[in-house]
């Protein structure tokens, strides 16, 4: 009913403003977006990236009686890793090389568009070919494609409105890629780039949603002799990488978009010593100009790859016996930190997994107290390091419950030995990740490579875990119903109780699952959309035997309630 | 006839080669999920389909001519050879 009214006042509006097209997601649509559980329109549903919903109909007491609705086939078998957007009974979702819309209620495709790019661009997607998902905004569905261009569709249709070539230096041949989703703030549509294992230097940049033209560009490393330079020596930073992989958060009140900022390039240190900025920083801008208001470092000269790319959440937990809004990021480094949004201020850093490069953080000044394993990294030594390259966490979202104030992060628990031999001179354009150092895997267990855990954010603890044999990829999502929601990366859809871990559900998908479940309602139905599809940097290239035979092919999963 | 060392070493470089290039996709030591090509069932009489893949891609394997030399080629095949599931026949 209130879905109905909110239609009849967006008509009317678009009625008295002629330039507003019929189909909305305007913007304030899309900063209600948390609040009209009917829709997913923004990445992280709500431009805080909780990944809650309200919604209850689906819950402890009932979730049993889950059953897929229907499987759509995206034609594709590469990794599926798409946040579904969800609008009026259309779910819009995206492969590396195609989008579509598909009818939410009975899965059948309303049209798809396949993307074309040439052959070479794979030469620098190291992580998985893949695409992280569409923004909707005013009748577009607004996306990246591998090689570096952004697409707008019209939503009914699928033709194209406008497409947009990233300006120079974005070039497949310079190292760069694009993977991620789009964040669209007040008419601005905020994009992110991969490349930081191909020397590129990274940037976070922003077009007009309306026309696609370039708006702003942040680089994520400073120019030659701008501030900043000097914290990487040997003008490393002309090659430095810091990419823009994962998606961002926004926070309307303080008008600032939050987005982390990736490795440094190459992998390995020791010829860049330095902090090297921004690199592994949170770095938080106007959406508008690009304009950088704060930045926060977690990890300054990372010889292990740690992006800081996770996105931060936002929300309102208690800090010293008082409610305050805070930001929120499980960091692939392994400390989970809690910031003040308007500042960057630390106000907690505590692991959240496996941890032994750093001896804690300093929370005068934001810094790791680094210990012998990062220092003998640095001079060259073999060491023993937790976590690996892939983290305690990779990209996989992590959920926040307002109603329980816990984290819900899947975790990765693998260890690695890593040696960086005598840096050679870096030839631009060359790989510069993996090929920079030697690693090997480092398990305590081969059977538990992986935990789900329920994480207070001001202390790092666990309320509870559950092991798993690989580590989940799959974003998670909860809701008001108590449920925790993540995939498997052998193929199952699990719901679990979100206050004690058990797993009360599962449902298993043809493929592996290390994609974004999201929730929504129709007619007054609770509904659970996520795609399957193995693929991404993990089941890729970590050697995990667990996965070896795991069947690949993308397709996309609606479930319900059985209710005949 | 290149001695065995010769080959050891050749293999010792090819890892390098294989970590830089190719190892994204076709995992560390060659370990991937099964939807990329698994380099261990390339049989011994295979190079000129490895060499083929290689220059000119397949599907979505992109091309590496002008990019992966013949000589890195040729270390990258001697890498794949030590892990072969053919390697002891
Ligand atoms: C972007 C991912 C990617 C990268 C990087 C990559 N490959 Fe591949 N490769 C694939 C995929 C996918 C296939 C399967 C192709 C198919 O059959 O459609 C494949 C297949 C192959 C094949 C078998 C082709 C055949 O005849 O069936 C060989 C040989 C091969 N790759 C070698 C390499 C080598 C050597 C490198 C590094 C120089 C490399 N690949 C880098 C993705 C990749």
């Amino acid at each position: 009913m209130k879905k109905l009214l909110l239609a009849t006042v967006v008509a009317a509006t678009s009625a008295v403003l002629p330039a507003a097209p019929a189909m909305a997601q305007s913007s304030q649509d899309l900063l209600n977006d948390h609040k009209t559980p009917g829709d997913v329109l923004v990445y992280g549903m709500g431009y805080s990236a909780q990944r809650y919903s309200t919604l209850a109909k689906i819950n402890k007491s009932n979730v049993k009686k889950l059953v897929p609705m229907w499987s759509y086939a995206m034609t594709d078998n590469r990794g599926a890793e798409a946040f579904p957007v969800v609008k009026d009974g259309v779910i819009y979702t995206t492969a590396h090389n195609a989008t579509v819309a598909v009818d939410a209620l009975t899965g059948k495709q309303i049209w798809r568009v396949a993307h074309d790019y040439p052959p070479e661009t794979l030469r620098v997607v190291c992580c998985g070919v893949v695409n992280r998902g569409a923004a909707i905004y005013e009748g577009k569905i607004i996306r990246a494609l591998l090689d570096n261009q952004l697409i707008a569709l019209d939503a009914k249709t699928g033709k194209e409105i406008w497409k947009a070539v990233s300006p120079a230096p974005a070039t497949t041949a310079n190292g760069f890629a694009m993977t991620g989703a789009p964040l669209v703030v007040n008419g601005v549509v905020i994009a992110g780039v991969a490349g930081a294992e191909y020397g590129h230097r990274g940037f976070i940049e922003a077009y007009d949603a309306q026309t696609g033209k370039h708006l702003w560009r942040h680089y994520n490393v400073p120019a030659p002799g701008e501030k900043g330079a000097e914290t990487w020596a040997n003008d490393s930073n002309v090659t430095g990488g810091g990419s823009s992989w994962v998606t961002g958060s926004y926070d309307p009140e303080l008008d600032l978009v939050f987005w982390g900022t990736g490795n440094p390039s190459p992998w390995n240190a020791r010829g860049r010593k330095g902090d090297n900025l921004w690199t592994n920083s949170i770095v938080a801008l106007r959406p508008k100009t690009g304009e950088r208001v704060w930045f926060y470092q977690a990890s300054p000269n990372d010889p292990f790859d740690y992006d800081g790319v996770h996105t931060p959440v936002l929300a309102h937990v208690k800090v010293e016996g008082k409610m305050r809004k805070v930001l929120m990021q499980a960091n692939r480094n392994g400390f989970l930190y809690v910031l003040d949004p308007s500042n960057g201020k630390l106000l907690a850093a505590n692991t959240f997994g496996k941890v032994n490069w750093a001896d804690g953080i300093d929370l005068t000044t934001g810094r790791p107290k680094f210990n012998d394993v990062f220092n003998g990294a640095l001079e060259g030594r073999k060491v023993t390091v937790w976590p690996s390259v892939s983290g305690v966490t990779n990209w996989q979202h992590m959920a926040f419950s307002p109603k329980t104030s816990m984290l819900y992060i899947n975790t990765l628990h693998i260890g690695m030995t890593y040696e960086a031999p005598e840096p050679e001179k870096y030839v631009p354009g060359k790989p510069s990740g993996p090929g920079s150092v030697k690693r090997t895997t480092v398990l305590e267990d081969p059977n538990v490579r992986g935990f789900l855990k329920a994480v207070d954010p001001m202390t790092g603890k666990s309320k509870w875990e559950v092991p798993y044999k690989s580590p989940n990829y799959s974003s998670t999502l909860v809701t008001a119903g108590d449920l925790v929601f993540t995939g498997v990366m052998t193929g199952e859809f699990q719901a679990l109780d979100a206050d004690t871990g058990k797993v009360l559900w599962s449902f298993q998908t043809p493929s592996g699952i290390l994609a974004q479940p999201v929730t929504w309602e129709k007619n007054g139905k609770q509904y659970v959309t996520v795609m399957s599809g193995i693929g991404g940097v993990y089941a890729l290239r970590a050697g995990d035997p667990n996965l070896a035979n795991v069947p690949a092919g993308v397709t996309m999963w609606t479930f319900g309630l059985f209710d005949k | 006839m290149p001695s065995l060392g010769q080959d050891a070493k050749k293999a010792a470089a090819g890892e390098r080669v294989y970590t830089t290039y190719c190892a994204t996709c076709h995992g560390d030591a060659l370990v991937s999920s099964g939807q990329t090509f698994d380099l261990r069932r390339l049989r011994k009489d295979e190079r000129p389909r490895f060499e083929n893949a290689v220059q000119n891609g397949k599907g979505q394997m992109p091309p590496w001519k002008g990019v992966v030399s013949v000589e890195e080629m040729d270390l990258i095949w001697h890498y794949i050879r030590t892990l072969a599931n053919d390697r002891d026949q």
